[in-house]
């Protein structure tokens, strides 16, 4: 009945459509539950010849060549779908199944992360943070340990918009009576110190392919065609090099440009958010000696609607992510580095009063600030990580680097069919399902939670015996139960998240600032988005 | 329905619909059928001609398996830690009642060596095709055989032989119970498991499975279930420990119509399921 409900809702009928097609659906059933006793009588008589009449039923072997067949295909081999092959080479069950990951690039052999532990080494400007849910699935990978040298833990993170001592800290999640609520294991993250983990995205690459056995890749192709045929129960894969194969189940976690959402029937919706991103590595002062540089910061800056993130790396160094619109970014990628230094500072410390734009709205913004500043009392040694922000010292050269910024989500599907098929074959996961501004840093954090659960998922089902990767119409069923089952798992994570991000901005920016002042102070309020935003 | 509904929640009634009444069917002594076999069941199940694999009637006990074979699975390998693909190698199960064969199938995936016997002649053949099939890599391990558990008993190489005896979803048909557990504690080797899954014989249970499922909504044949043949689990209890077993863990089951997906529940007002013991002690003084 929901999978009917889905399928009508996909076709853009209106609810009342649907209503009276379930009631014909419905009647279908009753009226036609004679004629499945008929249907179930007539076995007896065909069953000296099984296997002539189950032949017709499994397509593909009866025309043409048979091509290699594989239980799973994963395609794209970044980080989320490393880890999701090294889930699937961990499981006892999945272990034994046929995998294959397709990677377009060439082999080259992983970093040896032990030899790299006590070297001098550039520091790379694509980092990402990694939640503790995220740090968790990788320790359960076995990975974690490799990694953690070059993790940076984060203590807390201070997010402001006008002025820094009005700002909200996010602190580490403490145990709440929430947590006594949520029983379920799947969401439940221990307590830990650090609010998140700073790394560069080349360790995590190098530390999964470290573990990963790689006879189960195969680099230098890529898909180049995906075909199914109505009633087929398997699909057929065309590669770079023409050769084919056919799978049971295609998993697309190959980037925002995926070839496989592209190939399947999964409506896509994207939206250019006419900014742009400019990464790289930079030195910032510390505060003291004692000064560990394990803070975030995050400034939604007022007066040019730049959005400024630093992510500590090191001691000394610190990853930046700036946001700026579109047009911008060609003259900013052109300062000298100086240049670019006094802006990053200037994009710290420069208060909103010093350029007025006196449109309405900040008027009004600004009424209502000075407003609440007299009806809450104001104490500024509250719990700031620093009494100032840091200061950009210099950028490390040539690391500077730029990339458009969209948002593009499949939401709120996630399974589809293939082109041409009339079988729910393919799971998008990571980017391919859900693109995300950077500013929170949790898009790789969604993607792993995706890969996460859908082997969960996939794992739990073949350890319950199921049969979900045959040639037959039950356990289609039964496979597409547990991708429906995942997917509506991940919907109550990722549709909130991504609101969140995407309106993040325009609420720091047009908020009152004392509207923070008072928010920070809700510290139950405050753990919950930790405990949320940690969580799977 | 909703008067009666209504008058139940008036009259402070709830209290006695969720909970169990005792017939004592089966716990009369002295009355003994013969069989545990009533020959209307099997000619009803020999003429339903269920859709076993596919449709919508066998749909929520398709999804039984979410909560059964784990059961099953942990309760034999004592929930240690799985590492292998086929964590029951080694054990033997005999699926009392194994209708198409949808319990029998999931267990021989995982491993264990099964057997399924039912009396029903259209349901151990539709059982069969099943496997040759669809699953002909299970035909090794995955016996089946069309006869009542009391025939089963009769040749005593069968007795003491299975880790398992599981009777899911049966003993609401079953005419003699008492008779019923005492073949299964036949079958069973001592210190191994009786795992049974069965309606409560509750007013909820009549509500739910009788009048809405058959009578109103007509999602399974009318028939299918009686009410004096459910059992509830007190009586059950009674009836196996009087068997030399020991009862281990009871616990109740809850189905979600809409997602399809059952969980378990403190409620054993409708569904539950209960694992006993075999205990080894009173075999080793008849032995």
């Amino acid at each position: 009945m929901l999978s009917f409900l889905r399928a009508s809702s996909r076709a853009n009928l209106s609810p009342y459509h649907v209503v009276i097609r379930t009631l014909i659906t419905t009647e279908n059933i009753v009226e036609s539950a004679p004629e499945k006793k008929l249907y179930k009588k007539d076995p007896p008589v065909s069953s000296s010849e099984p296997s002539d009449s189950a032949l017709p039923a499994s397509g593909m072997s009866t025309f043409g060549e048979q091509f290699p067949h594989y239980d799973i295909v994963i395609n794209g081999g970044g980080i989320v779908g490393l880890s999701f092959l090294l889930y699937l080479q961990q499981s006892p069950f999945l272990s034994d199944r046929k995998i294959l990951l397709l990677e377009s690039q060439k082999d080259r052999p992983p970093v040896n992360l032990g030899e790299l532990i006590n070297q001098e080494r550039l520091l790379s400007n694509r980092v990402s943070s990694l939640t503790l849910a995220s740090k968790q699935f990788f320790n359960n990978l076995d990975v974690w340990s490799n990694l953690e040298p070059y993790a940076k833990p984060t203590r807390s993170m201070h997010v402001w918009s006008t002025k820094y001592s009005k700002g909200i800290t996010f602190t580490p999640h403490r145990i709440s009576f929430v947590d006594n609520l949520i029983k379920d294991s799947r969401c439940h993250i221990p307590g830990d110190d650090n609010l998140c983990y700073i790394i560069e995205n080349d360790i995590i690459l190098a530390g999964l392919r470290n573990k990963i056995r790689s006879d189960c890749i195969r680099f230098d192709s890529k898909l180049t065609n995906v075909d199914a045929i109505p009633g087929d129960t398997t699909v057929e894969l065309t590669l770079s090099d023409e050769s084919k194969i056919t799978t049971n189940l295609l998993i697309g976690c190959d980037g925002y440009n995926s070839f496989v959402r592209q190939s399947s029937d999964i409506n896509y919706f994207d939206l250019d958010l006419s900014q742009s991103a400019i990464v790289g590595t930079v030195q910032i002062s510390k505060e003291s000696d004692l000064d560990e540089n394990d803070v975030a910061f995050q400034r939604f800056v007022p007066h040019n609607r730049n959005v400024l993130a630093l992510l500590p790396l090191t001691q000394n160094f610190a990853s930046f992510v700036l946001s700026v619109p579109r047009n911008q970014v060609n003259g900013l990628m052109e300062l000298s580095d100086e240049a670019f230094v006094n802006l990053l500072n200037e994009n710290l410390f420069l208060d909103a009063n010093v350029s007025k734009n006196q449109s309405m709205l900040s008027f009004v913004t600004n009424t209502c600030d000075s407003l609440l500043e007299k009806i809450i009392p104001s104490d500024a040694a509250s719990s700031l990580p620093r009494i100032n922000p840091p200061q950009v010292i210099s950028i490390e050269p040539e690391s500077r680097a730029s990339f458009p910024l969209k948002f593009g989500t499949t939401l709120p599907w996630m399974v589809g069919t293939v082109k041409g098929g009339d079988k729910q074959k393919c799971i998008l996961i990571g980017d391919s399902a859900h693109r995300v501004h950077p500013l929170a840093g949790q898009g790789l954090n969604l993607g792993l939670g995706d890969a996460e659960i859908l082997g969960q998922y996939l794992d739990e089902a073949l350890s319950n015996g199921q049969d979900i990767f045959s040639d037959n119409e039950t356990s289609q069923e039964q496979l597409n139960q547990v991708l429906y089952n995942v997917e509506r798992q991940r919907q109550f994570k990722l549709i909130p998240m991504m609101t969140a991000i995407h309106t993040m901005q325009d609420l720091f920016t047009y908020l009152p600032s004392n509207v923070f002042t008072a928010f920070n102070k809700l510290n139950f309020v405050k753990n919950e988005i930790v405990r949320f935003a940690n969580s799977r | 329905m909703v008067i009666l509904m209504r008058f139940a929640v008036r009259s402070n009634l709830l209290p006695w619909l969720l909970s169990s009444h005792q017939t004592n069917k089966s716990l009369t002594v002295g009355v003994r059928n013969l069989s545990t076999v009533l020959p209307d069941e099997v000619s009803f199940y020999n003429n339903a001609g269920f859709d076993w694999w596919s449709g919508i009637s066998m749909k929520p006990l398709r999804a039984l398996n979410q909560l059964r074979v784990p059961l099953i699975r942990d309760t034999l390998t004592g929930g240690r830690k799985l590492t292998t693909s086929k964590p029951l190698n080694g054990y033997s199960c005999i699926d009392v009642g194994c209708g198409g064969g949808l319990l029998c199938e999931p267990l021989a995936r995982l491993g264990a060596s099964v057997t399924g016997i039912d009396p029903s002649q259209s349901s151990i053949q539709a059982a069969e095709e099943h496997r040759d099939w669809f699953s002909s890599s299970l035909s090794e391990n995955l016996n089946y055989k069309m006869t009542s558990i009391e025939d089963f008993v009769v040749n005593e190489s069968h007795h003491n032989q299975f880790d398992a005896v599981v009777a899911s979803e049966v003993l609401e048909h079953v005419q003699d119970l008492d008779l019923f557990i005492k073949c299964c504690e036949k079958l069973i080797k001592p210190g191994g498991n009786l795992i049974v899954t069965t309606i409560n014989q509750t007013l909820a249970a009549y509500i739910i499975d009788i009048l809405i499922a058959e009578k109103v909504l007509g999602l399974i044949p009318q028939g299918t279930h009686q009410y004096e043949l459910f059992i509830s689990p007190t009586s059950l209890q009674k009836l196996v420990e009087h068997n030399n077993f020991t009862v281990r863990s009871i616990q109740g089951m809850m189905y979600n119509p809409l997602s399809s997906r059952w969980s378990w529940s403190k409620c054993t007002a409708n569904n539950y399921a209960m694992v006993a013991v075999k205990d080894a002690k009173e075999t080793k003084q008849n032995s």
